[in-house]
This record gives C-alpha cells, structure tokens and sequence, in this order.
C-alpha cells in the first residue's frame, strides 16, 4: 500500500508538472480522463491511491501555472490575474521574482490552512446558508466597489458590461470547456496579440533572492484568509474572483502583494475544496468532484490527503524554483514575439479540439474584448465580469 | 494609425463579434430533450430539460429536484426555496454521471409556472 501511494503521489506530480507547464491543458481533463477509466483502473489501485493522484497533480498544478502565466502570458482560469503584474514584473526583468512571490504566496496559503481547517470545519457549516443566500447581492457590492475605484469610470463600465454580456451568451451556447475559450482569449491570446503589436522584448531576467519586508505579507493573507475559505463552496466563483474580492475588501494591494495573494489563493482554495467535500458534502472544484465520485470521504482519508498536500507543496515549490530559472535564463534569448505567436498558435489549436468551431469563435470574440481593455488601458480584472455577471444572476432568487 | 483609432476600432469590433455570437446562440440553442430521451451519450453535454416538479428536497447545501418519473436527478448548488412540488420548470444544465446514475448539476434554472 505505501509503494502504491508513493508511485501516485510521484506520478501526480509528473502530471501536474505537465498539466501546469502546459498552456490550456487543465487538471479537470486528466481528471475526467482518469474516471471514465476508473472502473478499469480499480482493478489493479485502490480508489485512494487514485484519490492521491488527483490531489497530488491538482496541488503540483496550481504551484507550476504560474510559470506559463507570467513568462508566456499564457493563463488558465485560475491564474488569470497573475499575468498582468507577472507580466509587468517579467518586463522590468523581475520575471523569476514575480513567481517566487506567487510561490511563496502558495506556501503561505498551505501554512495558514492548519489555522483555517478547525475553524473552517466548526464555523462554516453554521453560517454557510446565510452567505449562500446573500451571494448574489454580495457579488453586486464587489462589482460597484470595483468600479468606483476605477481611474476612467466610462471605459471601464463600458468594458465591464461588455465582459458581462459575453459571459452570459458563451454560457447560453451548447459548449464543451466554455470557459476554456472564454478565459484564454481575454487574457491569454489577446495578452500574446497586445505583446506581439507592441513589439515587446523581454529584458534579461535576474536571479536573486527575494528581500521582502514582512509587513507586505500582512494585506494579502488577511485577504486570503476571509476569502478562501468563502469561495471554496461557491461553484462559479474562481480563484481570480476571490483574489478582486480580497484586493477590494482590504483596499489597494501593490502588484508584489497581488501576486502573494493570487499564489496563496490558489492553493487554499484548492486544498479547503477536499475539507468542504468531507464537512458539507460539496465539492468546489474538478479534482474534488473527482475525489467525490472515487470515495466517500472520511477523516483518516481527509488527513491523507492534507499531509500530501503538505508534502507535495514542498516538493512542487522547490520544481518551480528550478524551472523558473531555467526561463529566466533562457527567455530573453529568444525572440518574444516568436515565442508568444508559436503559444498563440497552440491555445488556438487547444481551444479548436476541446471546444469545437463555436468556442473558437468565443476565443476571437473574448481576444478582441481582451484587446479593446488593453488599447482603452483599462484593467484587465474588469474583465473578470464575464463570469461574475452571470454568478450574480445563477444566486438571485428566481 | 493612431491609437485612439485603433482603440474605437476594437471597440467597434467587439461590438460587432458579441452581436454575431448573439445571432449564433439564437440560431444554435442549447439542445432541449425530453426527459425520456436523455441517455448515458448526453453525458457531458449541457442541455436543457422541462418538466413538472414531481420531487423537491433541500439539505443546507444543495437542492435535488425530481421531474415527473424520470430517473434523472437534478442538483442545484445554490438554494431555490421558490420550487415547489408541481411547479413548471427549466432547467440547463450539464449531465454527468454520478455514482451510476444520470445527474443534472444545474447552471440555471427558470420557473415557468410556480
């Protein structure tokens, strides 16, 4: 039992190695792929070490999307945000420093979950209907406050409900992955596209450590400790929502702080989702459905999953580490605008196989509304709306 | 070209690819299927149902809805206290396949006569 756990706690990690490298390659496929061939493979693994094998690649995942994210300006949902200051960061030449700060944001995410799992566990049960039922109105709140800080209020209304509407008629069409074709193209491809035309080159990369101040800490896990564990039971509520929500609760962040708080998002929204599937039975994101539909979880299986996560955090930060100097120290070796037509190329072929002719023409469309906020310069989390628009109207009483 | 023109340009341009998709998702609705037609090849596919409510049960969590005899169970991850039993519903949603049965995790849900 402990060789075939640690054969999938190592394969996990290989895959979410390739799962997080991969541009619009998401844990969710491998997932659904390793369940329709869950009845072959039970024969020879028990359904925890598969359990094990989708935690491990989910946590390994959500610590490597970063490094496409910035360094190729090539997001998943998750990492949506992280390429705007990623990206401002890489052009400064501060790539390798833009994903130690989201890294270390990740790390900070897995320490604080030994604080938020009693609580969460206790607390969240008992006032979960409440907040269920005023979501939508809370959303309202998040979008106002969004916009009243906004620089150009015009520009960015105008945006902001174009985003909306888009979001609302890619939902409306009979898609497969339609947020992968969404999200790709309004942050993703229309970034590759706005890079290309400016004709960006990307400066030579330092390696250094990093010399934080501890008080630049303080915003972001504060953030991510209200709102993690809010969103962990919202389906249709992202980690990029969660990182705007916490931004706008505890007021301006600085692009260092943002990506601590979007690192340390992701990874405790990814590890509470396996606690909310064992305290109330639901399961937020892919891998926990996955996890839902393999076993009925109990305590013991719970504890498992949270010392893999301990584990395979570790492990995954240290990979990272690695990889990301090898791009820090390749990419200004080769020709930017190259680099960003060839993954152009690739996520317009990924979203052409997984979401078929119609999700290509969402891609196009979300690419030219992602363009339209770069050339008005408005920020690209007003875009964010196309899922936060329809949220609002999923949780409003019918 | 100036910026400025080129930022009116691609406004334009959105303006007009959200107006094509609007065209495209009136012309290619989410497939509706009968409730006695839907089968395990629907799985993984986002369609749209309607039906009576025949059964309605909701923990803290969830509701699960029930439509006239059919076997198909329908999830709602948000609280829908308006449903009752006997009302007139549709749903879209995506199917999926849960523990060997034929489950319905809504997107949205529109009450026809409640």
């Amino acid at each position: 039992m402990l060789i075939e756990l640690l054969l999938s706690l190592f394969m996990g990690i290989i895959f979410g190695i390739i799962t997080g490298l991969a541009p619009g390659i998401h844990t969710n496929l491998v997932s659904a792929i390793l369940l329709s061939l869950s009845a072959s493979l039970v024969l020879f693994f028990s359904p925890l070490t598969l359990v094990i094998f989708i935690v491990t690649m989910s946590i390994t995942n959500s610590f490597l999307d970063f490094i496409p994210s910035i360094y190729l300006g090539a997001p998943d949902e998750d990492t949506a945000l992280s390429v705007l200051p990623g990206h401002f960061l890489l052009l400064k030449g501060k790539g390798h420093e833009a994903i130690l700060l989201s890294l270390l944001g990740a790390l900070c995410g897995i320490a604080l979950l030994v604080i938020i799992i009693p609580l969460f566990i206790l607390i969240i049960p008992k006032i979960y209907p409440f907040i269920e039922r005023m979501m939508s109105y809370f959303l309202v709140l998040i979008c106002i406050l969004l916009l009243s800080r906004a620089k150009e209020k015009i520009p960015a209304l105008v945006i902001f409900i174009l985003a909306g509407f888009l979001g609302f008629l890619t939902l409306s069409l009979p898609l497969k992955q339609p947020l992968l074709c969404l999200l790709t193209g309004l942050f993703g491809s229309s970034t590759l596209i706005y890079s290309i035309s400016q004709k960006t080159e990307i400066p030579e990369q330092k390696i250094s450590p990093l010399k934080l101040d501890k008080k630049i800490f303080i915003k972001p896990l504060l953030a991510s400790s209200i709102v993690s564990p809010i969103v962990s039971f919202f389906p249709g509520m992202g980690n990029s929502e969660a990182a705007i929500s916490g931004s706008t609760l505890l007021g301006k962040l600085s692009r260092k702080q943002f990506l601590i708080l979007l690192g340390s998002i992701s990874t405790l929204t990814m590890a509470l989702s396996f606690v909310a599937l064992y305290s109330i039975n639901k399961a937020r994101t892919g891998s926990a459905a996955a996890v839902s539909q393999l076993i009925n979880l109990d305590f013991s299986s719970l504890l498992l999953i949270l010392i893999s996560i301990t584990l395979v955090s570790l492990i995954s930060s240290l990979i990272a580490i690695k990889l990301s100097k090898i791009f820090a120290k390749n990419i200004s070796k080769f020709n930017y605008s190259k680099i960003s037509l060839a993954v152009l190329i690739f996520l317009s072929l990924i979203v052409l196989f997984f979401s078929g002719f119609m999700g290509f023409l969402v891609f196009i469309s979300s690419t030219i509304l992602g363009l339209t906020c770069s050339y008005f310069s408005v920020r690209k989390g007003y875009l964010m709306a196309s899922l936060l628009v329809p949220t609002i109207f999923l949780y409003l009483p019918i | 070209m100036k910026n400025s023109h080129v930022k009116y340009l691609f406004l334009l341009l959105s303006l007009l690819s959200l107006f094509l998709l609007f065209i495209l998702s009136l012309i290619y609705p989410i497939p509706k299927i009968p409730l006695n037609q839907i089968s395990e090849k629907n799985i993984d596919e986002k369609i749209l149902v309607e039906g009576i409510v025949e059964r309605a049960y909701e923990t803290q969590q969830v509701s699960y809805l029930t439509l006239n005899d059919s076997n198909l169970s329908i999830i709602l991850f948000y609280p829908q206290n308006k449903i009752k039993i006997n009302s007139s519903i549709e749903i879209i949603g995506k199917l999926s396949n849960y523990k060997g049965k034929l489950q319905l995790n809504a997107d949205s849900i529109r009450c026809l006569r409640c």
